[in-house]
């Protein structure tokens, strides 16, 4: 889980990015070689150090040894956009900066690559997923149904059901619970769910 | 402390029956939420292991609601949860050792940017680095300083040095859980596994040892493995005045009640005469670090006044480069001037250490990295 939070090493490449468009991110420049499969998604984006300022929240009053705070909540602002990402997910300070980063450097993403972003991959993956899932269960339903009649579809019929094991990729979704975007000044050109779900 | 406001209690009851409990201690909807979360995750824990779905639900929600009792009659989170995230780092927390403090945990982060920095670009420095942490408690620092300054994760290191941190305490307790913690982080593989043979963990007592002739201070400090000098003295010692820690003085009764008075009170004996008791540490630690001839001084101080107090009795001492870091992490001069946009004393943020250079070379570099920081 560590390495996966941590953020990626700087290649020091600025992407080109699209003309007209913003250019927020410093995408790493190493194409994928070889893609084996055109569900691959793109790498992980990434932003500078000096893109952003960072405030690590807490109560007034006095600090140090005379009180036991436990506020870990850390703030990113965006210094071009002016986008506030926020997070509270987990009891380490360190670990809520990578996760703030996460989101902030997404948002970037969505916002410079529309379609091609890795978000809005990863959301049509998913969504691919869902419904081949379903397909399969409604098949087995029927086959189960078929051998010995009188068994009821739904739970049963998922849970034996091979599905692919959740990726290392997908689960860090989950810890984003206490994380959230404070504040958007611009507005996205696109909603990634818009164009994958038709 | 004033009452909660009666509308809050209920908002909190119908979010979840053990918010208004938790309140008591957290005071804000926010941090009680949160707090609740990661006991609540803390007691599902051992369960992820094992198969989804076979929850059950009894023996939980009984852990869970002691947890809770115990948080509001005051006990701190971490010595609930028996940890405390301190940068990459788990530090294991129990009672009897102070538990590490958010403030350490910038400071020491900045400290090491610094000694990375310093050891490339300054002249005269070695490609050894020797750090001594005195009243090291779990070992927070020294630990994190050897995360930060020799990263477990191998395509982070470049050219590297030697690196020798030495961590000292006169409590038992604080070493015996420090040297578990550098085990227990060996384990996380958040150490790099040169951690066992770098860092090392021994009892002193630093006001004794401030006693000793300047040839003894050096003998204690310096075995034949030690590079000389000595780069960096680090050290959050027991800095709070009797008046503070009294009941209706400014430490909490939380911390009062559960933490240990050795880790935040000096001894009410005075070593050094016409020094406060809350500052005597300060003077010992000059003295040592004077005699040892230590390129950099950094303690962690209660306030601003504080701060002004231990700048004065190191300038009586000796010639040095004093710098006074903020809460906000905005550096002050010695003489209040802020390096940078931000304000020196003014804004009321409280000053929480004091940088002090002796090594010429360091202040060199060290001026003039603050100038292109601006
Ligand atoms: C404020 S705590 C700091 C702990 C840790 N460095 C941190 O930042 O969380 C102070 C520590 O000083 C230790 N201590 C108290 N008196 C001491 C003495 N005379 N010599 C050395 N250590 C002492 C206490 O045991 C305690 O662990």
């Amino acid at each position: 889980m560590r390495t996966l939070l941590s953020p990626l090493p700087n290649l020091g490449n600025i992407s080109p990015g699209v003309p007209g468009r913003l250019r927020l991110l410093r995408t790493l420049s190493t194409s994928i070689p070889n893609l084996k499969k055109n569900d691959q998604l793109p790498p992980r984006p990434n932003i500078p150090d000096d893109s952003f300022t960072k405030r690590f929240l807490k109560g007034s009053g006095p600090g140090g040894q005379k009180i036991n705070k436990t506020s870990s909540a850390v703030q990113l602002t965006h210094l071009q956009t002016g986008i506030v990402v926020k997070s509270q997910a987990t009891r380490s300070r360190t670990q809520n900066e990578h996760i703030a980063r996460r989101i902030l450097a997404e948002k970037l993403e969505l916002i410079e690559k529309g379609t091609e972003s890795r978000v809005a991959k990863k959301q049509e993956r998913a969504s691919r997923k869902k419904r081949s899932a379903e397909k399969k269960s409604r098949r087995k339903y029927r086959k189960l149904a078929d051998e010995n009649p009188g068994v009821r579809a739904g739970e049963e019929g998922r849970q034996d059901e091979d599905l692919e094991e959740e990726s290392e990729e997908d689960k860090d979704e989950e810890e984003l619970g206490a994380s959230e975007v404070v504040k958007m000044r611009i507005q996205l050109p696109l909603k990634p769910t818009d164009q994958v779900e038709r | 402390m004033p009452r909660l406001p009666p509308v809050l209690i209920s908002q909190a009851a119908r979010l979840d029956r053990h918010l208004p409990l938790l309140l008591r201690e957290c005071r804000d909807l926010n941090s009680a939420r949160n707090e609740l979360r990661w006991m609540q995750e803390a007691v599902d824990e051992p369960q992820r292991e094992g198969s989804i779905g076979t929850r059950s639900a009894g023996p939980h929600d009984h852990a869970l609601a002691s947890f809770v009792k115990r948080r509001a009659r005051g006990e701190p989170i971490q010595y609930i949860l028996g940890t405390q995230p301190f940068g990459e780092l788990d530090i294991k927390c129990r009672p009897g050792v102070l538990i590490p403090r958010p403030e350490t945990e910038v400071y020491t982060t900045e400290l090491a940017r610094i000694i990375q920095k310093v050891q490339v670009e300054a002249e005269a420095t070695s490609k050894h680095c020797y750090i001594v942490d005195f009243c090291t408690g779990t070992g927070c620092i020294a630990l994190l300083l050897h995360s930060l300054l020799k990263p477990p994760t191998p395509q982070q290191h470049g050219k590297f040095r030697q690196l020798r941190i030495r961590g000292f305490d006169i409590s038992q307790h604080a070493l015996r859980l420090s040297a578990e913690n550098t085990h227990h982080n060996l384990e996380l593989r958040a150490l790099h596994k040169d951690a066992v043979q770098d860092i090392c963990f021994e009892h002193l007592d630093l006001l004794a040892l401030a006693q000793q002739p300047k040839e003894k201070i050096i003998t204690t400090l310096y075995h034949k493995y030690e590079a000389q000098p000595l780069d960096l003295i680090v050290s959050n010692p027991p800095y709070i005045s009797p008046q503070q820690y009294k009941p209706g003085g400014s430490t909490t009764k939380s911390v009062r009640k559960f933490e240990p008075k050795l880790a935040l009170v000096p001894p009410d004996s005075l070593l050094f005469d016409g020094v406060d008791q809350a500052d005597q540490f300060y003077a010992a630690l000059i003295r040592i670090a004077v005699a040892s001839r230590a390129r950099l001084l950094v303690v962690e101080v209660g306030d601003t006044e504080q701060a002004l107090r231990v700048r004065d009795m190191c300038r009586a001492h000796q010639e040095a480069w004093i710098e006074i870091w903020k809460d906000d992490n905005t550096v002050v001069s010695d003489t209040g001037v802020p390096f940078d946009s931000r304000q020196g004393f003014e804004d009321r943020i409280d000053a929480r250490v004091v940088a002090m250079w002796f090594d010429p070379e360091w202040i060199k570099w060290r001026k003039q990295s603050l100038v292109r920081r601006n």
